[in-house]
């Protein structure tokens, strides 16, 4: 008991004197986990939407295919990109392994299916109406596409977030590709990780402490935003 | 020019099933309100939607204002749509304030600033609606997100107001006003409103012309004399009988559920006359309706039965409510459906 | 409609995209060093590699994984040099060829860690075989890295020497897949014994009580570090010059002397330097 209040008590210590190392990690966690989200979501929304509007032979086949890749183990992620990233792989000379990159990648695969996934389902919980009332109302079909996903914000809006919650809380992957290289590719999970193998519990407590802040802050800017777009 | 000519036009939901709409010829002018009536299902949205540009033909052909609408360019289609301010039975508002369901399509217009405030602000006061503005979707009632949807097609300024079912689920007193709205927009626009309505007195009180539906044709005539029933064959012939009278009918389609006779059709004579129609029915009168150009009657014979007549046949008769007379119809001009 | 939430979520995304971007990661010179959790957890790489840096201008990349990792990533040619400790291991790298400029640089030994009680009696063995046997022997839980490292590879081959086959499957032996510092807490919890090297343990002594037992050096708990290069006819992208370099540095006597000089929080010395023996 006494030796968990002292990592408690060290954690704080650390996140409050603003330890570099605990900065950094926790800088490229954000950046890396929001880079992934945004290139996440700016190719799967699209493709949502269009799954969602088309018609076409095979539709309900791959939204299943994505509703399982949601739950895609993330060290699974790590390895198969690993197979590709690698020197071996098709892709190694473009020399993302071991780089922020490489994790970043590994994320958006992460991220997409969830994203893509929600935002189908939030698609299709908008008013059939609201497509027939903007084209009514002399909408382009750009202005028409738009305002349909306006219509499902809320639902865009926990695809982001979720994609958000789960890459950035994610370690299989990040260790896999990033390799938790010391002030170069070392996450807040990975150096939780190595932390807790150094027996280094305290810094191991800051950073844990760290993401559940974020993960907190994430979701009451989530609650915030949904109750203001309900005005 | 006319608004809209409409040709061989046919519209079908889905692959194999009988057509929702099948209007060979159909010619609305501009100016004034036009209603659309009919029963439900009878394809009073299908039309107002090919007419929006909603929904495209199956085969035929619809002409705005001179233009091929469905054999032009797409964006002849998408021009067209600014010329018109729809409001869809049962309307949807955007997740969002009264302000920006109203000035959505002034967006999709490219009008911006001032410009798009003052129009959305006179759009609302047309509507009676100046301080709903800020008012969230959620928090109005469905005469206020009629209202509300009326005003969003208004701000547009259309040159054609197409409006479905505007009535249908507001009260009476919303009623009145939606009414009052509509003949007023007529008076200081001049614009073009067509309108679906299943309710006559409302089609007769407010159109110009009257289109009547019936299963997807169009009834020539605005007035209903539509019976259900079935026909059954009598040593005589054939006859229609609805359950209150009976009255005979070509030789046609013996599993028609519909009658509809024409009101033209219908002779008014005060004695049982030996004529060339086979159908003499004994009846009261029960309206006298004077309209422009023509005098409506309704006969009560079994069925309420309507007949339009002239002004000097009117004088000629003498005709007055709950007077006895003959109904004189011809076998042939029943039509089955 | 709903601008507001929307101009703040792409506001909150732009910042996080724009903070902390390490500027110029991409252009400096960097070498890519598969290690062993035992070289970096003590603390010697962080120890040493900013010297070589200052020297070179080369920027270090740690990867610390187990020895049987480090090596495949060298052979994959996913790094440029290796450093681990495993010596049939790496000869077996060596002759295949995937690697070139192989040097031992230092050394410490295994030990042999387990509860103060030692219900085993490995205190009172002569030797690093006797006390394996008196574990299996008296059933107490022994755990295993389990993970292919170096640790792993050595401590199979005791048991091999002593019961000619693996005791995998017995219930008193733990394979825990994990690094050292994770398996001598997993020790520590079920009273049992495990094998460390020496570095590993003096540096996890506070935080564990399972004590040193066994600390008589000898060949077989001899723990030699090699590093080498990655054979850059096998894999030409490598930065083969760079890992020259650092080899250089490990060799070099102020390396060996800064290796020599290196100590834990208590002051012990968890390396002894060896290049000059080769």
């Amino acid at each position: 008991m006494e030796y968990l209040l002292t990592a408690i008590t060290d954690a704080f210590g650390l996140i409050l004197s603003l330890d570099p190392e605990v900065f950094t990690i926790t800088l490229l966690s954000l950046r890396v986990a929001g880079t992934a989200t945004v290139l996440a979501a700016v190719t799967g929304i699209p493709l949502a939407y269009l799954v969602a509007t088309r018609d076409f032979r095979g539709k309900s086949a791959l939204i299943t295919v994505f509703n399982t890749l949601m739950a895609l183990p993330t060290v699974v992620v790590g390895l198969f990109c690993y197979s590709f990233l690698s020197r071996k792989g098709p892709l190694g000379f473009l020399d993302l392994l071991f780089t922020p990159s490489g994790i970043i990648l590994g994320d958006i695969i992460l991220a997409f299916p969830l994203i893509v996934g929600l935002t189908i389902a939030a698609v299709n919980a908008v008013d059939p109406r609201a497509r027939i009332t903007a084209m009514s109302l002399g909408a382009s079909p750009r202005l028409v596409s738009l305002t349909i996903l306006i219509e499902a914000r809320f639902g865009l809006m926990a695809a982001l977030f979720n994609g958000f919650g789960r890459v950035v809380a994610e370690v299989g992957s990040a260790m896999m590709l990033g390799g938790n290289i010391r002030g170069y590719t070392r996450t807040i999970t990975t150096a939780i990780a190595l932390e807790t193998s150094k027996g280094e519990f305290a810094l191991g407590m800051a950073l844990g402490i760290i993401l559940l802040t974020l993960a907190l802050m994430v979701n009451f800017t989530f609650r915030r935003l949904q109750m203001t777009s309900q005005r | 020019m006319s608004l809209f000519r409409i040709e061989n036009l046919t519209y079908r939901y889905g692959d194999n099933t009988a057509p929702a709409l099948d209007i060979p010829h159909l010619v609305i002018e501009e100016g004034g309100i036009v209603c659309l009536t009919g029963a439900n299902g009878s394809g009073k949205s299908t039309l107002l939607s090919l007419l929006a540009g909603l929904l495209r033909p199956t085969s035929g052909r619809i002409h705005y204002r001179g233009d091929d609408l469905t054999g032009g360019p797409r964006n002849l289609l998408e021009r067209m749509r600014l010329d018109m301010g729809v409001c869809l039975q049962s309307p949807y508002l955007f997740r969002t304030t009264v302000e920006k369901n109203v000035a959505f399509g002034l967006t999709a217009r490219g009008v911006q600033g001032v410009k798009k405030t003052r129009r959305t602000e006179s759009a609302l006061r047309d509507v009676g609606l100046v301080d709903f503005g800020k008012r969230p979707y959620h928090a109005l009632s469905g005469g206020e997100i009629q209202r509300v949807a009326l005003a969003r097609a208004l701000a547009l300024d259309p040159r054609v107001l197409l409006l479905d079912e505007p009535m249908a689920n507001v009260d009476a007193a919303t009623r009145l006003l939606l009414e009052r709205i509509l003949e007023k927009l007529i008076r200081t626009r001049g614009i073009t409103i067509i309108i679906s309505t299943h309710d006559v007195d409302q089609a007769l009180r407010l159109g110009r012309h009257i289109i009547t539906l019936h299963e997807g044709h169009v009834v020539e005539s605005g007035l209903e004399n539509i019976f259900h029933g079935s026909v059954r064959k009598a040593r005589d012939g054939w006859y229609f009988d609805t359950g209150l009278c009976r009255f005979f009918v070509p030789h046609q389609k013996e599993d028609a559920r519909t009658a509809i006779i024409p009101p033209e059709t219908i002779l008014l004579s005060l004695d049982p006359m030996e004529t060339s129609a086979r159908n003499v029915l004994r009846g009261k009168v029960t309206g006298i309706r004077m309209r422009s150009g023509s005098v409506e009657v309704a006969v009560r014979a079994g069925e309420e039965f309507r007949s339009r007549i002239t002004e000097t046949s009117l004088e000629r008769l003498g005709l007055r409510l709950g007077m006895d007379l003959y109904l004189l119809i011809k076998a042939e001009a029943v039509r089955l459906y | 409609m709903a601008r507001k939430p929307v101009a703040a979520l792409l506001t909150v995304f732009s910042m996080v995209l724009t903070a902390g971007v390490p500027a110029s990661a991409a252009a400096q010179d960097r070498l890519k060093l598969s290690s062993t959790t035992s070289t970096d957890n003590t603390g010697l790489l962080v120890y040493l590699l900013p010297k070589f840096e200052e020297q070179t201008g080369i920027r270090v990349d740690v990867i610390a994984v187990g020895t049987g990792k480090a090596l495949k990533l060298a052979e994959n040619g996913d790094v440029d040099v290796t450093l681990v400790h495993a010596p049939s291991s790496e000869k077996r790298f060596m002759d295949a060829g995937f690697g070139v400029n192989h040097r031992t640089i230092m050394a410490n030994y295994f030990v042999i860690v387990g509860p103060e009680k030692d219900p085993a009696g490995v205190k009172a063995a002569d030797s690093a075989e006797v006390a394996f046997k008196g574990i299996a022997e008296s059933g107490s839980p022994f755990v295993s890295r389990g993970d292919n490292s170096g640790t792993h590879i050595k401590e199979q081959s005791i048991w091999k020497a002593v019961l000619g086959v693996l005791p995998t499957g017995k219930s008193w032996y733990l394979e825990s897949g994990k690094g050292m510092g994770e398996t001598l807490t997993i020790a520590d919890e079920k009273m049992g014994y495990t094998l460390s090297d020496s570095g590993t343990f003096m540096k996890y002594s506070d935080k564990v009580e399972v004590k040193t037992l066994f600390v008589k050096p000898s060949e077989l708990l001899y723990n030699p570090y090699g590093i080498m290069a990655v054979n850059p006819e096998k894999q030409p992208h490598v930065n083969y010059d760079g890992a020259m370099k650092l080899i250089s540095f490990m060799a070099s006597v102020e390396g060996q002397r800064m290796i020599g000089e290196f100590t834990d929080k208590f002051g012990n010395r968890l390396f002894t330097p060896l290049a000059d023996k080769n």
